[in-house]
Protein backbone atom coordinates (compact mmCIF):
# COMPACT_ATOMS: atom_id res chain seq x y z
CA UNK A 1 0.00 0.00 0.00
CA UNK A 2 1.30 3.35 -1.21
CA UNK A 3 2.09 6.00 1.91
CA UNK A 4 -1.00 8.25 2.10
CA UNK A 5 0.00 11.54 0.67
CA UNK A 6 -1.57 15.15 1.78
CA UNK A 7 -5.04 15.13 -0.57
CA UNK A 8 -4.32 18.96 -1.29
CA UNK A 9 -4.26 20.59 -4.67
CA UNK A 10 -0.88 21.45 -4.46
CA UNK A 11 -0.04 18.17 -3.63
CA UNK A 12 -1.69 16.88 -6.39
CA UNK A 13 -0.11 19.68 -9.04
CA UNK A 14 3.12 18.59 -7.50
CA UNK A 15 2.42 15.00 -8.56
CA UNK A 16 1.12 15.08 -11.92
CA UNK A 17 4.24 17.07 -12.55
CA UNK A 18 6.76 14.23 -11.62
CA UNK A 19 4.25 11.81 -13.47
CA UNK A 20 4.95 13.59 -16.10
CA UNK A 21 8.91 13.61 -15.97
CA UNK A 22 8.62 9.92 -14.82
CA UNK A 23 6.81 8.90 -18.11
CA UNK A 24 9.21 10.71 -20.50
CA UNK A 25 11.89 9.51 -18.51
CA UNK A 26 10.46 5.52 -18.73
CA UNK A 27 9.96 6.27 -22.76
CA UNK A 28 13.93 7.27 -23.07
CA UNK A 29 15.12 4.54 -20.88
CA UNK A 30 13.26 2.19 -22.71
CA UNK A 31 14.71 3.25 -25.80
CA UNK A 32 17.83 3.54 -24.97
CA UNK A 33 17.71 -0.25 -23.49
CA UNK A 34 15.92 -1.30 -26.95
CA UNK A 35 18.77 0.02 -29.25
CA UNK A 36 21.19 -1.48 -26.49
CA UNK A 37 19.57 -4.67 -26.99
CA UNK A 38 19.83 -4.30 -30.32
CA UNK A 39 23.66 -3.86 -30.61
CA UNK A 40 24.48 -6.33 -27.51
CA UNK A 41 22.72 -8.86 -30.39
CA UNK A 42 25.37 -7.88 -32.82
CA UNK A 43 28.27 -8.14 -30.46
CA UNK A 44 27.24 -11.37 -28.74
CA UNK A 45 26.53 -13.28 -31.83
CA UNK A 46 30.16 -12.42 -33.18
CA UNK A 47 31.30 -12.86 -29.88
CA UNK A 48 30.33 -16.34 -30.02
CA UNK A 49 32.03 -16.72 -33.90
CA UNK A 50 35.31 -15.73 -32.85
CA UNK A 51 34.90 -17.19 -29.54
CA UNK A 52 34.59 -21.01 -31.40
CA UNK A 53 37.20 -20.15 -34.03
CA UNK A 54 39.69 -18.98 -31.74
CA UNK A 55 39.37 -21.54 -29.02
CA UNK A 56 39.79 -24.38 -32.08
CA UNK A 57 42.67 -22.50 -33.71
CA UNK A 58 44.51 -21.82 -30.13
CA UNK A 59 43.87 -25.51 -28.57
CA UNK A 60 45.30 -26.76 -31.85
CA UNK A 61 48.93 -24.58 -31.70
CA UNK A 62 49.14 -24.83 -28.50
CA UNK A 63 48.42 -29.05 -28.83
CA UNK A 64 51.36 -28.74 -31.97
CA UNK A 65 53.36 -26.81 -29.43
CA UNK A 66 52.94 -29.74 -27.23
CA UNK A 67 54.25 -32.35 -29.30
CA UNK A 68 56.90 -30.06 -30.81
CA UNK A 69 58.40 -30.12 -27.01
CA UNK A 70 58.01 -33.27 -26.42
CA UNK A 71 60.23 -33.61 -29.72
CA UNK A 72 62.79 -31.04 -29.26
CA UNK A 73 62.83 -30.92 -25.10
CA UNK A 74 62.09 -28.17 -23.29
CA UNK A 75 65.18 -26.19 -22.97
CA UNK A 76 65.54 -26.23 -26.57
CA UNK A 77 61.92 -25.10 -27.56
CA UNK A 78 62.37 -22.28 -25.19
CA UNK A 79 65.41 -21.10 -26.75
CA UNK A 80 63.77 -21.73 -30.00
CA UNK A 81 60.83 -19.35 -28.97
CA UNK A 82 62.85 -16.68 -26.94
CA UNK A 83 63.05 -14.01 -29.67
CA UNK A 84 60.00 -12.85 -31.07
CA UNK A 85 60.00 -11.80 -34.50
CA UNK A 86 56.74 -9.96 -35.07
CA UNK A 87 55.82 -7.47 -32.42
CA UNK A 88 52.15 -7.31 -31.99
CA UNK A 89 50.84 -3.79 -32.42
CA UNK A 90 47.51 -2.57 -32.27
CA UNK A 91 45.84 0.65 -31.62
CA UNK A 92 43.97 0.82 -27.99
CA UNK A 93 40.97 3.27 -28.70
CA UNK A 94 37.53 3.61 -27.14
CA UNK A 95 34.25 3.66 -28.18
CA UNK A 96 30.89 5.03 -27.30
CA UNK A 97 27.85 2.78 -27.07
CA UNK A 98 24.91 4.28 -25.99
CA UNK A 99 26.86 6.05 -23.00
CA UNK A 100 29.25 2.60 -22.43
CA UNK A 101 32.67 3.09 -23.17
CA UNK A 102 34.12 0.32 -24.62
CA UNK A 103 37.28 -0.28 -25.91
CA UNK A 104 38.19 -1.04 -29.68
CA UNK A 105 41.01 -2.76 -30.40
CA UNK A 106 43.02 -2.77 -34.16
CA UNK A 107 45.79 -4.81 -34.45
CA UNK A 108 48.21 -2.94 -37.08
CA UNK A 109 49.75 -5.35 -39.51
CA UNK A 110 53.21 -6.66 -37.56
CA UNK A 111 55.71 -5.65 -40.05
CA UNK A 112 57.26 -8.27 -41.86
CA UNK A 113 54.14 -10.49 -41.63
CA UNK A 114 54.36 -14.06 -40.63
CA UNK A 115 57.64 -15.66 -40.06
CA UNK A 116 59.80 -18.16 -38.30
CA UNK A 117 62.00 -16.55 -35.59
CA UNK A 118 64.17 -19.56 -35.12
CA UNK A 119 66.14 -22.12 -37.43
CA UNK A 120 64.69 -24.74 -38.62
CA UNK A 121 67.64 -26.88 -39.09
CA UNK A 122 67.04 -28.52 -35.25
CA UNK A 123 62.92 -27.36 -34.43
CA UNK A 124 60.08 -29.76 -35.10
CA UNK A 125 57.65 -29.11 -38.00
CA UNK A 126 54.45 -28.72 -35.35
CA UNK A 127 56.37 -25.83 -33.45
CA UNK A 128 56.74 -24.09 -37.16
CA UNK A 129 52.89 -24.76 -37.73
CA UNK A 130 52.28 -23.51 -34.03
CA UNK A 131 54.04 -20.42 -34.53
CA UNK A 132 52.93 -19.56 -37.90
CA UNK A 133 48.92 -20.53 -36.61
CA UNK A 134 49.27 -18.10 -33.47
CA UNK A 135 50.64 -15.44 -35.69
CA UNK A 136 47.96 -15.62 -37.95
CA UNK A 137 45.43 -15.89 -35.13
CA UNK A 138 46.52 -12.94 -33.54
CA UNK A 139 43.96 -9.96 -35.45
CA UNK A 140 41.10 -12.58 -34.58
CA UNK A 141 42.34 -12.80 -30.85
CA UNK A 142 42.66 -8.99 -30.72
CA UNK A 143 38.76 -8.56 -31.97
CA UNK A 144 38.29 -10.86 -29.46
CA UNK A 145 39.16 -8.78 -26.69
CA UNK A 146 37.77 -6.43 -27.66
CA UNK A 147 34.37 -7.79 -28.84
CA UNK A 148 33.99 -9.85 -25.52
CA UNK A 149 34.80 -7.01 -23.46
CA UNK A 150 31.88 -4.97 -25.38
CA UNK A 151 29.67 -7.71 -24.35
CA UNK A 152 30.58 -7.35 -20.87
CA UNK A 153 30.04 -4.01 -20.44
CA UNK A 154 26.95 -4.05 -22.56
CA UNK A 155 25.43 -7.04 -20.27
CA UNK A 156 26.01 -4.99 -17.44
CA UNK A 157 24.52 -1.26 -18.51
CA UNK A 158 21.55 -3.17 -19.89
CA UNK A 159 20.74 -5.08 -16.49
CA UNK A 160 21.22 -1.90 -14.92
CA UNK A 161 19.36 0.13 -17.26
CA UNK A 162 16.34 -3.07 -17.44
CA UNK A 163 15.77 -2.45 -13.11
CA UNK A 164 15.43 1.25 -13.90
CA UNK A 165 13.02 0.85 -16.59
CA UNK A 166 10.85 -1.53 -14.85
CA UNK A 167 11.72 0.65 -11.19
CA UNK A 168 9.97 3.52 -13.07
CA UNK A 169 7.40 1.42 -15.03
CA UNK A 170 6.10 -0.75 -12.11
CA UNK A 171 6.97 1.39 -8.59
CA UNK A 172 7.13 4.88 -9.49
CA UNK A 173 4.78 5.46 -12.32
CA UNK A 174 2.23 3.24 -10.50
CA UNK A 175 2.52 4.64 -7.04
CA UNK A 176 2.29 8.11 -8.65
CA UNK A 177 -0.88 7.14 -10.22
CA UNK A 178 -2.58 5.85 -7.42
CA UNK A 179 -2.10 8.97 -5.30
CA UNK A 180 -3.34 11.10 -7.94
CA UNK A 181 -6.65 9.10 -8.22
CA UNK A 182 -6.88 8.92 -4.55
CA UNK A 183 -6.21 12.78 -4.19
CA UNK A 184 -9.01 13.85 -6.78
CA UNK A 185 -11.54 11.38 -5.03
CA UNK A 186 -10.65 12.95 -1.83
CA UNK A 187 -10.82 16.55 -3.17
CA UNK A 188 -14.32 15.69 -5.33
CA UNK A 189 -15.80 13.94 -2.04
CA UNK A 190 -14.75 17.07 -0.20
CA UNK A 191 -16.61 19.31 -2.84
CA UNK A 192 -19.37 17.27 -2.23
CA UNK A 193 -19.60 17.55 1.75
CA UNK A 194 -19.30 21.26 1.10
CA UNK A 195 -22.69 21.16 -1.08
CA UNK A 196 -24.69 19.14 0.67
CA UNK A 197 -23.33 21.24 3.58
CA UNK A 198 -24.72 24.30 2.01
CA UNK A 199 -27.62 23.03 0.95
CA UNK A 200 -28.31 21.84 4.68
CA UNK A 201 -27.63 25.32 5.61
CA UNK A 202 -29.99 26.74 3.04
CA UNK A 203 -32.84 25.06 3.93
CA UNK A 204 -32.47 25.47 7.99
CA UNK A 205 -32.34 28.99 6.84
CA UNK A 206 -35.31 28.83 4.65
CA UNK A 207 -36.99 26.92 7.69
CA UNK A 208 -36.49 30.13 10.00
CA UNK B 1 58.66 0.60 -31.10
CA UNK B 2 55.81 0.20 -28.54
CA UNK B 3 55.41 -1.16 -25.19
CA UNK B 4 53.85 -3.98 -25.03
CA UNK B 5 50.59 -3.88 -23.83
CA UNK B 6 49.21 -7.50 -24.09
CA UNK B 7 49.79 -10.41 -21.83
CA UNK B 8 49.51 -14.29 -21.37
CA UNK B 9 49.17 -15.71 -18.16
CA UNK B 10 48.67 -19.61 -17.62
CA UNK B 11 51.29 -22.97 -17.55
CA UNK B 12 54.41 -22.48 -19.10
CA UNK B 13 53.90 -24.85 -21.82
CA UNK B 14 50.40 -23.46 -22.91
CA UNK B 15 51.12 -20.17 -23.59
CA UNK B 16 55.12 -20.51 -24.51
CA UNK B 17 53.64 -20.01 -28.17
CA UNK B 18 52.48 -16.40 -27.37
CA UNK B 19 56.06 -15.20 -27.34
CA UNK B 20 56.57 -15.23 -31.28
CA UNK B 21 53.66 -13.55 -31.52
CA UNK B 22 55.58 -10.66 -29.67
CA UNK B 23 52.74 -11.45 -26.65
CA UNK B 24 54.57 -11.08 -23.26
CA UNK B 25 54.35 -14.93 -21.31
CA UNK B 26 53.98 -14.91 -18.18
CA UNK B 27 53.81 -18.54 -16.86
CA UNK B 28 52.34 -19.76 -13.40
CA UNK B 29 51.75 -22.64 -11.64
CA UNK B 30 48.56 -22.08 -9.42
CA UNK B 31 45.52 -19.88 -8.44
CA UNK B 32 47.58 -17.74 -5.72
CA UNK B 33 50.43 -16.93 -8.77
CA UNK B 34 47.76 -15.98 -11.33
CA UNK B 35 45.53 -14.00 -9.26
CA UNK B 36 49.11 -11.92 -8.28
CA UNK B 37 49.87 -11.36 -12.28
CA UNK B 38 46.42 -10.56 -13.10
CA UNK B 39 46.60 -7.99 -10.20
CA UNK B 40 50.19 -6.96 -11.40
CA UNK B 41 49.23 -6.59 -15.48
CA UNK B 42 46.37 -4.78 -14.64
CA UNK B 43 47.76 -1.80 -12.84
CA UNK B 44 50.89 -1.64 -15.01
CA UNK B 45 48.56 -0.68 -17.43
CA UNK B 46 48.59 -3.56 -19.91
CA UNK B 47 45.05 -3.19 -22.36
CA UNK B 48 44.73 -6.88 -22.64
CA UNK B 49 45.61 -10.02 -20.51
CA UNK B 50 45.09 -12.83 -21.64
CA UNK B 51 44.58 -16.11 -19.09
CA UNK B 52 44.30 -19.96 -19.08
CA UNK B 53 40.47 -20.97 -18.46
CA UNK B 54 41.18 -22.97 -15.34
CA UNK B 55 42.13 -19.95 -13.61
CA UNK B 56 39.02 -18.07 -14.31
CA UNK B 57 36.85 -19.56 -11.90
CA UNK B 58 39.19 -19.14 -8.78
CA UNK B 59 39.43 -15.59 -9.93
CA UNK B 60 36.45 -14.49 -10.82
CA UNK B 61 36.21 -12.10 -7.48
CA UNK B 62 39.14 -10.04 -9.14
CA UNK B 63 38.20 -10.47 -12.91
CA UNK B 64 34.58 -8.85 -11.94
CA UNK B 65 36.89 -5.74 -10.32
CA UNK B 66 37.62 -5.62 -13.95
CA UNK B 67 34.57 -5.70 -15.88
CA UNK B 68 33.37 -2.03 -15.55
CA UNK B 69 36.55 -0.30 -17.44
CA UNK B 70 37.09 -0.17 -20.89
CA UNK B 71 40.76 -1.57 -20.14
CA UNK B 72 42.03 -4.33 -19.20
CA UNK B 73 39.89 -6.46 -21.56
CA UNK B 74 40.66 -10.03 -19.43
CA UNK B 75 40.02 -13.22 -21.89
CA UNK B 76 39.74 -16.41 -21.17
CA UNK B 77 41.76 -18.85 -23.32
CA UNK B 78 41.77 -22.34 -23.42
CA UNK B 79 45.07 -24.18 -22.68
CA UNK B 80 46.59 -27.47 -24.17
CA UNK B 81 44.24 -29.64 -22.92
CA UNK B 82 41.78 -28.15 -24.95
CA UNK B 83 38.25 -25.63 -24.29
CA UNK B 84 36.90 -26.18 -21.15
CA UNK B 85 33.59 -24.45 -21.90
CA UNK B 86 34.40 -21.93 -19.51
CA UNK B 87 34.31 -19.03 -22.62
CA UNK B 88 31.37 -20.47 -23.95
CA UNK B 89 29.57 -20.15 -20.75
CA UNK B 90 30.58 -16.79 -19.86
CA UNK B 91 29.00 -15.87 -23.66
CA UNK B 92 25.60 -17.47 -22.25
CA UNK B 93 25.85 -15.91 -19.07
CA UNK B 94 25.84 -12.39 -20.78
CA UNK B 95 23.35 -13.05 -22.81
CA UNK B 96 21.18 -14.13 -19.99
CA UNK B 97 22.04 -11.01 -18.02
CA UNK B 98 20.85 -8.96 -20.84
CA UNK B 99 18.72 -10.48 -23.02
CA UNK B 100 16.95 -12.53 -20.26
CA UNK B 101 17.22 -15.99 -21.91
CA UNK B 102 19.70 -17.59 -23.91
CA UNK B 103 18.58 -17.82 -27.64
CA UNK B 104 21.85 -19.47 -28.98
CA UNK B 105 19.57 -22.63 -27.67
CA UNK B 106 17.38 -24.46 -30.76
Amino acid sequence: MAKRVNPTRMELTRTKKRLATAVRGHKLLKDKQDEMARQFMIYIRRNRELRMEVEELLAKAMRNTAIAEAEMGESAITEALLVPTASCEAEYNEKNIMSVIVPEIKASKSEGGASIPYSTAFSSEYLDMATLDIQKLMPKLMELASVEKTCDMLADELERTRRRVNALEYVMIAEMKSNIKFITMKLEDNERGNLTRLMKVKDMMKED
Amino acid sequence: MNEKKIVAIGDRASIIIFNTAGITTHPVSNEKEAENAVRHFATEGYKVIFISEKYTESLADILDKYRESAYPSIVPIPDRSGAMGIGEKKVIANMEKAIGTNIFDK
